[in-house]
């Protein structure tokens, strides 16, 4: 059994999971399932974990039905995903809430280190992230923590690339403004 | 109250409250964030871009380092023994498009067969009149019901036209004799056709048939093509047109003369 690293490895992982192979796809979540998981969480669901299961057993379930490359399987599975997420998020009727304690955590431990490579805090993320519209969140994190293109993307959210591009311009402005505003707060 | 806090944050999201001053320069910045920037600040080149976007790129770096960290999430019972399981079969997609190429099929096979039958107004009536009145809508010229009773008739008619004597050759059967009820092409009612030189006589009424060779004048003193005989107010040398039957008849006047003498 090969590691799913490189897409053609994780080309023949994808066929043996198709044919039923237990190991390739306990592989395959093993690959997955964190971004799954990280794309879940930065998105306001609350049972990361629970969530991550029903994707990934969605997944397996609609398996066969699957055909592509590895590209299109990262694109299909956070589909899968995505559409997940929103019906959590239709049913609880949350949107993504940091602790204001965690956010002050957070914020202390950035102060003490050098800016240029100070990580911000998941706190600190997870508030510039609440900014964002819904749509401009989308788009973002699946660009950077599912690491899609703007063609994958468009396809799990089912839009235009011009309208997944737009929106990307318009999170990353609103970042950028945010962080400036609080710059100059700070 | 819900929906109007909605409609609040929805506005607040997607056009940014401007702080004092600052609308144009965020524009400016929203402008010039070409594609390979915006790749450049995904990717968390931070190096390479603009300084103004670096608290972006720390952002993004942000988002990154937490997605690597992120523990596997511990496999649930569920999935597991979903696992046992096996992905849902294919073959129920197939399936489903094998009934459907079946349908598909059997329906193609109904639309040609109907349509061979309608073109050649084979079907019942009212199948008939419904695929011509559908195939007109679409411009097509299928005959209807009616067209079919109408050519029904013409045939019958024809056919009593051609057993009353005006009918295609073959009708009246070879040596047959014309009983003068019809007219026929050569000859008037109640006129034999015309013999023919040397006594032959056409073997058709019609006169189109072969010519059937009569036999020797000196041997036939009545008409041998014609074993009926003429009709009774026909004299016979008229019917036949033999020189002994003239003969016959000059001797039958002389001797009715010698008795009125």
């Amino acid at each position: 059994m090969t590691s799913p690293g490189e897409p053609a490895d994780l080309d023949r992982t994808v066929a043996e999971a198709q044919r039923g192979s237990v190991p390739a796809f306990e592989h395959l979540y093993r690959d997955l399932s964190p971004s799954v998981a990280s794309y879940l969480r930065w998105n306001g669901v609350v049972d990361v974990e629970s969530l991550t299961n029903e994707v990934m057993a969605q997944v397996h379930r609609n398996l066969g039905r699957f055909t592509g490359d590895s590209a299109s399987f990262r694109s299909w599975v956070f589909t899968i995903a995505h559409h997940r997420m929103v019906d959590d998020r239709r049913a609880s009727s949350r949107r993504p809430v940091v602790a204001e304690a965690e956010i002050q955590e957070s914020a202390a431990v950035g102060d003490a280190e050098d800016d240029a490579v100070t990580r911000l805090s998941d706190g600190e993320v997870a508030a510039l992230l609440d900014r964002l519209s819904p749509d401009q969140r989308d788009v973002l994190l699946l660009r950077i923590v599912a690491d899609l293109s703007l063609e994958d993307v468009a396809t799990a959210l089912g839009k235009r690339r011009g309208a997944v591009k737009s929106l990307q311009h318009r999170a990353l402005a609103t970042l950028r403004r945010h962080l400036d505003r609080e710059g100059e707060t700070s | 109250m819900t929906a109007f806090r909605r409609r609040g944050r929805r506005t607040t999201d997607r056009i940014p409250p401007a702080a004092e001053g600052d609308e144009l320069e965020w524009m400016d910045v929203f402008d010039e964030l070409d594609e390979d920037t915006a790749e450049h600040v995904l990717r968390g080149g931070a190096e390479e871009i603009d300084p103004e976007l670096r608290d972006v790129a720390r952002v993004v770096a942000a988002l990154r380092a937490g997605a690597a960290a992120e523990p596997v999430p511990e496999m649930s019972s569920a999935l597991r023994a979903r696992l046992r399981v096996g992905p849902d079969p294919v073959v129920v997609a197939h399936r489903r498009a094998r009934r459907a190429l079946v349908l598909a099929a059997a329906c193609a096979a109904v639309v040609v067969a109907l349509g061979i039958g309608a073109a050649q107004n084979r079907l019942p009536a009212g199948v008939q009149d419904a695929v011509s009145s559908t195939a007109e809508v679409v411009g097509l010229d299928v005959p209807s019901s009616d067209d079919r009773h109408a050519e029904e008739e013409d045939g019958a008619e024809d056919t009593r036209r051609g057993q009353g004597g005006g009918g295609p050759v073959g009708d009246v059967p070879s040596g047959g004799r014309d009983d003068g009820a019809a007219v026929g092409p050569l000859g008037e009612a109640g006129q034999p056709p015309p013999s023919t030189p040397g006594g032959a006589i056409p073997a058709d009424p019609a006169g189109s048939g072969p010519a059937v060779p009569a036999s020797p004048p000196d041997k036939v003193d009545e008409p041998a093509a014609d074993p009926v005989g003429p009709p009774a107010d026909v004299p016979s040398e008229r019917v036949t047109g033999a020189p002994g039957a003239d003969a016959d008849a000059n001797r039958d006047d002389a001797a009715k003369d010698k008795r009125a003498k």
